[in-house]
């Protein structure tokens, strides 16, 4: 297992970037194994040769593919609305998606809606073209967790992320210990949140986005269901006072002078109504407990190998990040 | 690593209570090199060989005993006042030693500044006893269990007969996930206030004035920095909260078993200090405690290996590590 990095990138559309992303994918094993540029279909493979318009585009409305894990069931699919900011992401967690034409995406039994660009809310998964600095991890190894976050030229909180968050310490018998989250836009506290310590974004406050993090509950039980999570965050109780560790230490742990994060928990709490429980812990994301701006970097296990994303981290690969 | 257990107990007394917990430490390697029953000061070994009064009892005035894990650095010191009221300290690096121990007289770490007050305090001629290291005699079961390896984490806890929140605990908690500068990954707790909330938490739902509310009043931890600025710093366990429908709430003891399996999920329980302690940080994560999502009441058991397990015990808003059968109550 090894994380595989592609970071520092200015796509020049949404389009772009969800290109980048796919060929990212297909070098650490991922296939596609149909899609459409719109003009052309394959049911076996690629027709999407670069992040433009035209012949073998990207950046053609309703554009689209289907990217399989290396091993095992899993698909995903990604295709583009009327604009390069919003996509409609769907999984299958193991039916795999058939059909579709040249525009117009496939279909699986089981699958299911991440982010529903340009429907229901009008999600995006990109802000304004041009604008943002694009970094993408993927796990070369089952379980296959990636991320691809968006942040402003210049800095500022992120503008994008979609994420395939396997669990450590999930739950036994969890048929698909998966989280999905893919959002973006410009408002963005409401992506992954901030360290101010009260807005964690769509993470821990499902109300805040139309298409907050997502996942099986009680897969392959009875009636299961596909629905919103939230992620956990770490409070104290200081002389009776609850206070959020999120960004709360000033400075780095007095034992070492590192800088600190807490392991997020995913959690179907019992107001979502459907089989509330414990997901598990995310082996992506951890909450950032120190006050510092979205593309700083902190040593975890090594040097500069987390990044700061809003009120989390994110793994990294050791470097300075672009800001 | 394995936990032995003494559990599903009613002592008489709060000595009978120790004295268990010595013979229980005993039992998984620890020793005694020093003691006094509060009549013979014994310099090189356990003196103390009943729960009772008289010669060789525990249930005497300012009778003490020194204990010791294998290996390590650290030391503990048990000092009765009255039964329900001990003077309990450690050190994390230095023998108890030095000073003048005596028949009534706790000795005292070779080095002065290491010395830990988990109960009481005063000085070793002139000691203070905690006020309610105990309940009541007789009115409360008991349980112990010890790691009988590395690094020999153990606890102790009472509640009331009948049931209610817990009237005692006592433990000294190994940790994972610690800093890589963490030279003693351990917190120590003994509680030393009436029965209720405030000993190791409840399930109601709001955690303030409960076990997350230690600051200042149990858990301690050395936040000792590579640079040796030694002392203890008062660590709370990180309460874990989300925003369901925009609206912030704890989720301990709000999710029920799990619908996947059917077992009860436990939350880890993570050490910080206060964010504005001058040694700021996360201490690192229990291998005792954990948080209980599903809503039980002490004594009450939790099935996580698998059904009908009972390797969990609930007490408080707490959950400790459990040998499979029905606790007392």
């Amino acid at each position: 297992m090894a994380k595989q990095f592609s970071i520092n990138q200015i796509p020049a559309t949404g389009s772009e970037a969800i290109f980048l992303w796919k060929q990212f994918m297909k070098s650490i094993g991922w296939t596609v194994t149909r899609s459409g540029d719109t003009f052309s279909f394959s049911g076996s493979g690629d027709v999407i040769t670069h992040g433009g318009i035209g012949a073998g585009g990207m950046n053609n409305t309703f554009a689209w593919f289907v990217l399989q894990a290396p091993t095992g069931t899993k698909q995903l699919q990604l295709q583009r609305n009327v604009t390069s900011l919003e996509w409609n992401v769907s999984y299958s967690f193991s039916a795999g998606f058939t059909g579709g034409a040249a525009a117009a995406r496939a279909s699986a039994t089981d699958q299911k809606t991440i982010n529903n660009g340009g429907g229901v809310g009008t999600p995006t998964l990109f802000t304004t073209d041009g604008t943002y600095r694009l970094h993408m991890m993927a796990d070369d190894a089952s379980p296959y967790g990636f991320y691809s976050v968006g942040i402003p030229c210049g800095g500022g909180l992120p503008t994008h992320i979609w994420m395939m968050d396997p669990m450590l310490e999930s739950v036994s018998g969890d048929a698909d210990p998966l989280v999905f989250y893919g959002d973006g836009g410009t408002s963005a506290t409401n992506i992954l949140g901030a360290y101010n310590a009260v807005a964690y974004g769509p993470l821990g406050n499902n109300t805040l986005s139309s298409v907050p993090p997502q996942a099986w509950r009680n897969k392959g039980g009875g009636s299961e269901t596909f629905g919103p999570i939230t992620g956990a965050f770490p409070f104290a109780y200081p002389f009776g006072t609850r206070t959020s560790l999120a960004g709360a230490y000033a400075h780095g742990n007095h034992l070492s002078g590192k800088r600190m994060t807490f392991p997020l928990f995913w959690c179907v709490p019992t107001s979502f109504g459907t089989y509330p429980g414990f997901k598990g812990t995310s082996s992506l994301l951890r909450v950032l407990l120190n006050p510092l701006a979205t593309g700083s970097t902190l040593d975890f296990s090594s040097s500069k190998d987390r990044i700061v994303v809003g009120a989390c981290t994110l793994p990294w690969n050791g470097t300075d990040p672009r800001v | 690593m394995s936990l032995v257990f003494t559990a599903n107990t009613t002592p008489a007394t709060g000595a009978v209570a120790i004295f268990s917990l010595k013979a229980l430490l005993k039992s998984v390697g620890w020793t005694v090199p020093r003691s006094s029953d509060g009549l013979t000061y014994n310099s090189s070994g356990d003196q103390i060989t009943s729960s009772g009064s008289g010669a060789g009892g525990m249930n005497n005035a300012s009778a003490w005993f020194v204990i010791v894990p294998p290996g390590g650095t650290a030391q503990y010191c048990f000092q009765l006042g009255a039964t329900t009221s001990w003077r309990i300290f450690t050190t994390r690096f230095s023998t108890l030693t030095a000073g003048t121990p005596s028949a009534t007289q706790t000795p005292a770490p070779v080095s002065v500044t290491d010395r830990i007050y988990l109960a009481g305090g005063g000085t070793d001629a002139s000691p203070t006893f905690a006020g309610s290291t105990f309940a009541a005699d007789g009115t409360y079961r008991f349980h112990a269990a010890a790691d009988n390896a590395s690094p020999y984490g153990f606890y102790s806890v009472a509640y009331a007969i009948g049931g209610g929140l817990p009237s005692h605990a006592l433990f000294v908690d190994p940790l994972t996930d610690t800093d890589a500068g963490d030279t003693d990954p351990f917190v120590f707790y003994s509680s030393n206030g009436p029965p209720g909330s405030s000993l190791l938490g409840d399930l109601d739902g709001n955690p303030s004035g409960s076990f997350f509310n230690m600051i200042g009043a149990g858990a301690q931890a050395l936040m000792n920095n590579p640079f040796g600025i030694l002392g203890p710093a008062y660590v709370s366990p990180i309460a874990i909260h989300g925003i369901p429908g925009g609206t912030q709430t704890t989720l301990h003891g709000q999710l029920g078993p799990n619908p996947v399996n059917g077992k009860d999920d436990l939350l880890p329980c993570y050490y910080a200090t206060d964010p504005t302690d001058s040694r700021p940080g996360i201490k690192g994560r229990s291998t005792l405690i954990r948080f209980p999502m599903s809503g039980r009441t002490t004594g009450d058991t939790q099935s996580v290996s698998g059904a009908g397990a009972k390797d969990w015990i609930v007490l408080g808003g707490s959950v400790f590590p459990w040998n499979g059968s029905v606790p007392l109550v």
